[in-house]
């Protein structure tokens, strides 16, 4: 080929682009090379920095009802933070951030003057907070996911389930005292839940009477509880006051206060169920025995009366169904301190009731034991125990006599539940006929349910004002258990400092009060407990051994209602 | 296809056989593909800068419909008529260049000229006018004896662009001419003193301007990292070899300019490793076949102007995946029709009409003798 233009010059350039040619691929293939390299090899942790969200905080499992309802469930919200040493140091920085925060600009900047790799400008926010944040595009600024425990039952079970801290670790309740079984690890939600021995159903319908029987009976509080006699299972627990798990109030405000466990009463008359039933497991009391019970009882300086004179002697039943302090405390004495305090320890009300909350009060327990604080401890003052611990040995002595420890817990029904004998057969026997009878024809009428076969007692107790006794503050309480042909359920509500109102005729006793109420209480929840209604025949076999003079109101009571029912539209 | 007779003398008939098709064709595909990567990673950007996701992608096609018809305009100069334009905008560009300190401030650098919603960077039209002119005076006379004039333009743009200051364009403007001396038939003891004096400039650059000397550290030092490369790093490595798929990155969210200078590290995220190693593999192939087209040309001035062209266009490409792989310190340099930039698109266009006039059959602008 004949060249035109000097070979030195034209011809040297097109060999030398082959050089240039050949660098280039060199530079072009070490870029293939690294890109290979940054993905395959080098760039694995950063991959996978990239993919996944970081996770904080910890896991739980779900908390359920017996039914499998949730009580408490985890939700996974994001929370912001920063890598300090790329937020841009630029006070307009720190403004947008507080903007969207809603927080002072110099805390902001205040955060974010330091030398570590991460940390929290806020631990929860909403996702409009996160758009905004985004929008923003500020270096350095991240989001963590963490989950978030929520309590969609609000207020139901917030006494119970207690609460958790910032980093989902259990605080209070439920939350804190099985914080290890129900963590779990990140990412494991499909884990069994916890399942609770409330009833969600029955909670709700308790907590409403007991809220409505407040309201009507103007009282400053309340607190109620449903138990399962045969298992201890608590299938409600409600104590007013209450507040939301989800905003949860300080520890010394009052609505936190559960006074079901944390509180000690002394529950009055409640107490004489109890005490005749152990009595008459001793032996000391029989069905037949007569009490004179026409005057105060005189012990030392001190003399004991009841609010209604019986002025004549009185059968063991009459003694229970008027709830006279005379018969009962002459019926204590009779059994003497050791019988009676044998008993109390059997029945667990010396001690610490067991039960899964932290906070759990101890009794109060009267130092010495001379016979006038045998005769008052009888009919259930200067011994003041937990609602709870009441209720437990309430229905040891009505389910056949054997205690079994409370629990907040589902028990599995294929298990056996651990219990120990408190009194005979025999004696539960007789117990549950003089509840029966008292709801009847004796003080607790008002808590009548037909069909359901309720006995309970009732208890008018003075309530100590700073230590004090002040007349017409009470705690008026009704403790039941249905139906009494076989118990199932036993039910204890007490309402505090109720007053006296129309709607009790100007009374403050339980028996215009708590009795109704738990009346109502019954006739809600038994349908949902599966309760049958006790046949005809079984209540007239126990109505056939009952007094005369409790038949015949119970028969005119049953005309009345026949009356009433051929006006009902059908 | 067009169809034009062989035999056609026309203006139009004579470009359509002598311009190289397939490299024009090459560069379309390349403004396209530019498109969808600005479409798929600019949408972010556009809403932090509280503009429509699409803002980004409509003047990308507006500026990509000019870029191509400037380069087809410029494909058809004969070479004398690539010499005047270029002679003429060199003059144009490097007075506006002259006033970029004047012009507003980009994170921390005077690059720019505004012209209503345009902003203009008027050292892009520099760089391959430069080359062009660059060729002219090297190839008016034998040997490397144009050398001493051909100085003066190169040393005046290097002194605008390290006042603004652009030490990346700077290099790129230092290596074409490096490399078109080394076309030129500069001896070897002269190119070991060039790259000597390089590397003294480049350490130079380093000591005197703080921009320069921060970027570079950030580079050396491992722990304390850039946050855009940092960014850049997470986008590679999160998209793996397939990627996440378009419109799936996470990590573009959080990657300042990904739609300009990092828009390498934004496709790696939702493309793949493997859609990006396509585009290293298209870019050599363009400058390849450019390269391959220069070592056919018997003009000096044509092949010292194209092949000084098509290094440009293979350094700026190459710079900007390096600076994206975390390879060199970030400079700020986009990557040729791909990156969003009016000016950048503009002047690649005019830059590669250039090359394609100059690597038409036959061309040749008669010198010497």
């Amino acid at each position: 080929m004949k060249e035109r233009v000097p070979l030195d010059s034209v011809a040297l350039g097109r060999r030398r682009i082959g050089v240039v040619v050949a660098t280039f691929g060199l530079l072009f293939a070490t870029l293939a090379f690294r890109l290979v390299d940054i993905t395959q090899f080098a760039a694995k942790e950063e991959r996978a920095a990239a993919l996944v969200l970081p996770k904080d905080g910890i896991s739980r499992r779900d908390v359920v009802d017996r039914r499998g309802v949730p009580v408490a469930t985890d939700v996974i919200v994001s929370g912001v933070g920063a890598d300090p040493r790329e937020v841009p140091k630029d006070p307009e920085v720190y403004r947008s951030l507080g903007a969207v925060l809603e927080r002072d600009p110099r805390i902001i900047a205040r955060l974010l003057d330091t030398d570590r790799h991460f940390i929290w400008l806020e631990r929860r926010i909403t996702p409009r907070q996160q758009a905004d944040l985004l929008r923003l595009g500020i270096p350095g600024i991240e989001f963590r996911d963490q989950p978030r425990r929520v309590y969609p039952q609000a207020n139901l079970v917030a006494h119970l389930i207690g609460q958790t801290g910032i980093d989902n670790n259990g605080l209070s309740g439920l939350e804190l005292v099985f914080d290890k079984t129900i963590r779990t690890e990140a990412g494991m939600r499909d884990r069994e839940p916890f399942a609770l021995s409330i009833d969600l159903r029955v909670q709700q319908a308790l907590r409403e009477e007991l809220a409505s029987a407040i309201r009507t009976y103007e009282a400053a509080a309340g607190n109620a509880m449903i138990m399962d006699v045969h298992t201890g299972e608590l299938l409600a627990m409600v104590s007013l006051p209450d507040f939301d798990a989800n905003h949860p109030v300080g520890p010394k405000d009052e609505r936190r206060f559960n006074r079901n466990t944390e509180g000690v009463y002394e529950v009055g008359s409640l107490f004489k169920a109890l005490t005749l039933s152990t009595l008459l497991d001793a032996g000391v009391v029989r069905m037949d025995d007569m009490w004179d019970v026409r005057e105060r009882l005189k012990i030392g300086r001190r003399s004991i009366g009841d609010a209604h004179m019986l002025k004549r002697w009185a059968s063991t039943t009459d003694v229970f169904i008027n709830s006279s302090n005379i018969g009962t405390a002459r019926m204590a004495l009779a059994g003497g301190r050791e019988l009676q305090h044998h008993y109390l320890e059997r029945l667990g009300l010396l001690e610490k009731p067991q039960l899964e909350l932290p906070g759990v009060s101890a009794p109060l327990v009267p130092k010495r034991w001379p016979d006038i604080t045998v005769a008052v401890v009888s009919y259930g003052h200067t011994l003041a125990v937990t609602p709870l611990s009441f209720l437990n040995a309430f229905a040891a002595v009505v389910n056949g006599g054997i205690l079994r420890p409370a629990t907040l817990l589902r028990r599995d029904p294929e298990q056996p539940v651990p219990g120990e004998r408190v009194i005979s057969q025999a004696a539960s026997d007789q117990i549950r006929e003089l509840l029966w009878l008292n709801v009847v024809g004796g003080g607790g009428t008002k808590a009548r349910v037909p069909g359901m076969m309720v006995g309970g007692k009732t208890g008018t107790a003075d309530k100590p004002v700073n230590g004090r006794y002040v007349k017409g503050v009470v705690i008026s309480s009704f403790a039941a258990a249905f139906p009494m042909n076989a118990p199932r359920y036993a039910v204890l509500v007490m309402l505090d400092n109720p007053t006296a109102n129309e709607a009790t005729m100007g009374f403050r006793y339980a028996s215009w009060n708590a009795a109704p109420a738990t009346g109502k209480i019954i006739s809600r929840v038994a349908p949902l407990l599966g309760v049958p209604l006790v046949p005809q025949e079984v209540e007239d076999g126990f109505l056939a051994k009952a007094p005369p003079e409790i038949q015949q109101e119970e028969m005119k009571r049953r005309g009345k209602e026949a009356q009433l029912a051929a006006f009902a539209p059908h | 296809m067009i169809v034009v007779a062989r035999s056609d003398r026309s203006v139009l008939g004579s470009w359509w056989w002598t311009v190289d098709r397939v490299l024009m064709l090459g560069f379309a595909i390349l403004a396209v593909i530019g498109l969808i990567l600005v479409f798929a990673a600019s949408g972010p950007v556009a809403i932090r800068n509280n503009n429509p996701a699409t803002y980004f992608v409509e003047r990308q096609a507006v500026f990509l419909a000019a870029s191509i018809g400037l380069m087809l305009c410029a494909s058809m100069l004969s070479p004398r008529g690539v010499l005047r334009l270029s002679l003429f905008l060199l003059a144009v560009f490097i007075g506006l260049t002259a006033l970029t300190p004047f012009g507003p401030e980009v994170k921390g650098a005077h690059r720019w000229l505004d012209f209503g919603s345009f902003r203009l960077q008027p050292s892009e039209f520099v760089k391959p006018t430069l080359a062009v002119v660059v060729a002219w005076l090297l190839a008016r006379s034998q040997g490397l004896r144009g050398l001493w004039p051909s100085l003066l333009p190169v040393c005046l743009a290097l002194a605008m662009l390290a006042r603004q200051p652009d030490i990346g364009m700077a290099f790129v403007v230092a290596a074409v001419f490096g490399i078109q001396l080394f076309l030129a038939g500069l001896g070897w003891g002269w190119i070991t003193a060039a790259a000597g004096a390089g590397i003294a400039g480049l350490w130079g650059a380093y000591l005197f301007y703080p921009h320069f000397t921060q970027r570079v550290d950030g580079f050396m030092d491992p722990s304390q990292e850039v946050y855009q490369v940092d960014k850049a790093m997470n986008a590679v490595a999160s998209g793996g070899l397939f990627g996440r798929g378009p419109g799936e990155g996470v990590v573009k969210f959080q990657l300042p300019d990904a739609h300009s200078d990092f828009i390498f590290a934004a496709t790696a995220e939702e493309f793949g490793v493997i859609t990006c190693l396509a585009l290293v593999g298209l870019f050599f192939f363009l400058l390849s076949r450019a390269l391959r087209r220069v070592s056919g040309l018997h003009d000096r001035f044509c092949l010292l102007a194209a092949g000084g062209l098509a290094a440009q266009f293979g350094l700026q490409a190459f710079i900007n995946m390096a600076v994206n792989l975390n390879l060199m310190p970030t400079k700020g340099m986009t990557l040729p029709f791909i990156s969003y930039g009016g000016s950048s698109l503009l002047a690649f266009g005019l830059s590669m009409g250039l090359l394609l006039a100059l690597t038409r059959r036959g061309a040749r602008l008669e010198l010497v003798r």
